[in-house]
């Protein structure tokens, strides 16, 4: 009998180790197809919507709730903050691609000078420091305003995130992934547990939505909040109900993560920002 | 009257292990080391939200002079922290389950 | 004298110590830890009793007596589900002391009334 289950359990390594290899674009195209074939009534570019793809209830209250979105003052607010010259007289603009207008589906890049993984919100902050303002809070605040405003400027583009020919990139990327499908928390949840592995179910109340499209749509106000809130604002909410101490924003763990999971999104329209319950 | 009590309270702390009254020192120590477990997890990327409460409450109970209870609340600290690094440890050999099949 | 006082204080500490870690005056019922959202919170997965609003992530827990006639194999499941199977999304609450032993003891009680 033992001998029988250490025949399995080599087996089933051997099975799932494959996937383990695989280059980021195979790992992409089945986390894809993972949810296509579960989901085959819902158009792929739909899983944008979160949960409201998944749960038709959910989505006739957000709709209704869309006409009216809780967020404009807010996103004014982001376009004003874009638009004011730092002290120097530099503002955001001269610090990104095309002035800073539709970039929002290149982001996380990763960076070769300092081998690092930069996400929209670091490179706003160091765009801040290189020109003498002082870093704004992550997570939430002007900093998630003016995120938000650059998202806005973006609706459509299809995310394209690269993982370029360097090691550090790919070392990143799969650090990201093994976050994502890692157990942590007192309560032993992986992302993939609930994301992957019971999407479409119901915890208590709420449905489980797909992480394909989770970042389409950041930042996010959420009623909740009552304000926006980054990605990794939201990354913080979920490590709190599985017990698990969230990390610093823009801590390497955190972009990491999220440029794995930005990365299995790719080819998916941005839509945010957008408004959650 | 008092003797027979006295002598059943004796037994007790003879033949309950946990709870051993505990000075200063001792109860300082268990917070030292539950504090190097929860660096331990935090460095390894698997803090439970849980352990840090912990401490905070053993800390508040030293500062009340009940050594006892300040030692109880780091023992489990340390404990939460030893099965966060465990799970670390598990995790590292089992994450890969979790792919979409 | 000096050592009697002592003993009493130890006396007291002890007293005081199990009153303020153990079980609390107002002792909650095994259903009541099952469905607290802070405690087993079971039903954010398992349809079960007259529980409001379930999951459906776990299977519903009914007919517990006829499905489950030895009482260590239904704690194993509960205190740790990852030993079965690794992946279960289910949390080990035993092992992980998110419930003590008394309290798995009063759910299990509890789950064989279902
Ligand atoms: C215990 C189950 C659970 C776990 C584990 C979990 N989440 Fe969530 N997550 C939820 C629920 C519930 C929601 C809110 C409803 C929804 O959108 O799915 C949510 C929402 C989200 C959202 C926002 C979706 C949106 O459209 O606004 C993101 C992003 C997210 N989770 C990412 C993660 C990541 C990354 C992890 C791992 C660090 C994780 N989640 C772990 C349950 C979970
Ligand atoms: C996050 C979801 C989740 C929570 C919370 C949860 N369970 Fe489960 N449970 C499961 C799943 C999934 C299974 C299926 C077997 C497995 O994966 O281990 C299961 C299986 C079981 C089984 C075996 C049922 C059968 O018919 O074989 C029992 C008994 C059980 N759970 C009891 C409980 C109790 C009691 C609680 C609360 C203290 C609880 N569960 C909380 C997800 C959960």
């Amino acid at each position: 009998m033992q001998r029988l289950l250490n025949t399995f359990l080599s087996l089933s390594l051997i099975v799932v180790a494959i996937p383990a290899v695989a280059t980021p674009e195979q790992n992409k195209e089945s986390f894809q197809k993972f949810y296509m074939d579960r989901f085959s009534h819902i158009e792929k570019d739909d899983f944008a919507n979160g949960v409201y793809a998944l749960d038709q209830d959910a989505r006739d209250q957000w709709e209704a709730m869309s006409d009216f979105p809780p967020f404009e003052d807010d996103l004014d607010e982001g376009e004003a903050l874009f638009n004011t010259p730092f002290a120097n007289g530099k503002q955001y603009a001269d610090c990104f691609e095309n002035k800073g207008q539709g970039v929002r589906q290149n982001y996380p890049q990763f960076d070769s000078k300092s081998g690092q993984v930069i996400t929209l919100e670091l490179a706003i902050n160091n765009c801040r420091t290189q020109h003498g303002e002082k870093a704004l809070p992550y997570k939430k605040g002007d900093l998630a305003k003016v995120s938000a405003y650059m998202a806005s400027t973006s609706k459509g583009e299809r995310f394209d995130i690269k993982i370029p020919n360097d090691k550090r990139a790919q070392q990143a990327y799969e650090a990201g992934k093994k976050y994502y499908y890692s157990k942590r928390g007192q309560l032993n949840f992986s992302c993939a547990n609930c994301h992957v592995q019971n999407v479409g179910r119901k915890a208590r109340s709420e449905t489980l939505s797909a992480s394909l499209g989770h970042p389409t749509h950041f930042p996010v106000y959420r009623m909740k909040w009552e304000s926006f809130g980054t990605l990794q604002r939201r990354f913080d909410s979920c490590n709190k109900q599985v017990r698990a101490q969230p990390l610093e924003g823009q801590a390497k763990d955190y972009r990491n993560l999220e440029y794995f999971l930005t990365y299995m999104s790719n080819g998916l329209p941005v839509n945010g920002p957008a408004s959650r319950k | 009257m008092l003797l027979p009590l006295l002598s059943l309270s004796l037994l007790m702390c003879v033949f309950s292990t946990g709870v051993i009254a505990s000075d200063k020192q001792s109860a300082q120590a268990a917070i030292k080391k539950a504090t190097t477990l929860l660096q331990q997890s935090k460095n390894l990327g698997f803090e439970w939200n849980t352990v840090t409460p912990l401490i905070l409450q053993a800390q508040d109970a030293i500062k009340a002079n009940d050594f006892d209870n300040a030692t109880q609340f780091a023992v489990k600290a340390s404990q939460q922290a030893k099965l966060s690094i465990q799970q670390a440890e598990n995790e590292e050999k089992n994450w890969h389950f979790n792919l979409p099949k | 004298m000096l050592k009697k006082t002592n003993t009493l204080k130890l006396l007291l500490s002890l007293t005081l110590t199990t009153a303020s870690l153990a079980t609390p005056l107002f002792a909650a019922t095994g259903k009541e830890i099952a469905f607290d959202r802070k405690k087993g919170n079971c039903l954010a997965c398992h349809a079960m009793d007259d529980g409001d609003m379930p999951g459906n992530i776990g299977p519903p827990l009914v007919a517990m007596t006829a499905r489950f006639p030895d009482r260590a194999i239904l704690k194993a499941q509960i205190f740790d589900a990852t030993k079965r199977n690794p992946i279960s999304i289910m949390p080990p609450f035993g092992k992980h002391e998110i419930l003590n032993d008394a309290e798995l003891e009063k759910i299990i009680d509890y789950l064989y009334t279902l």
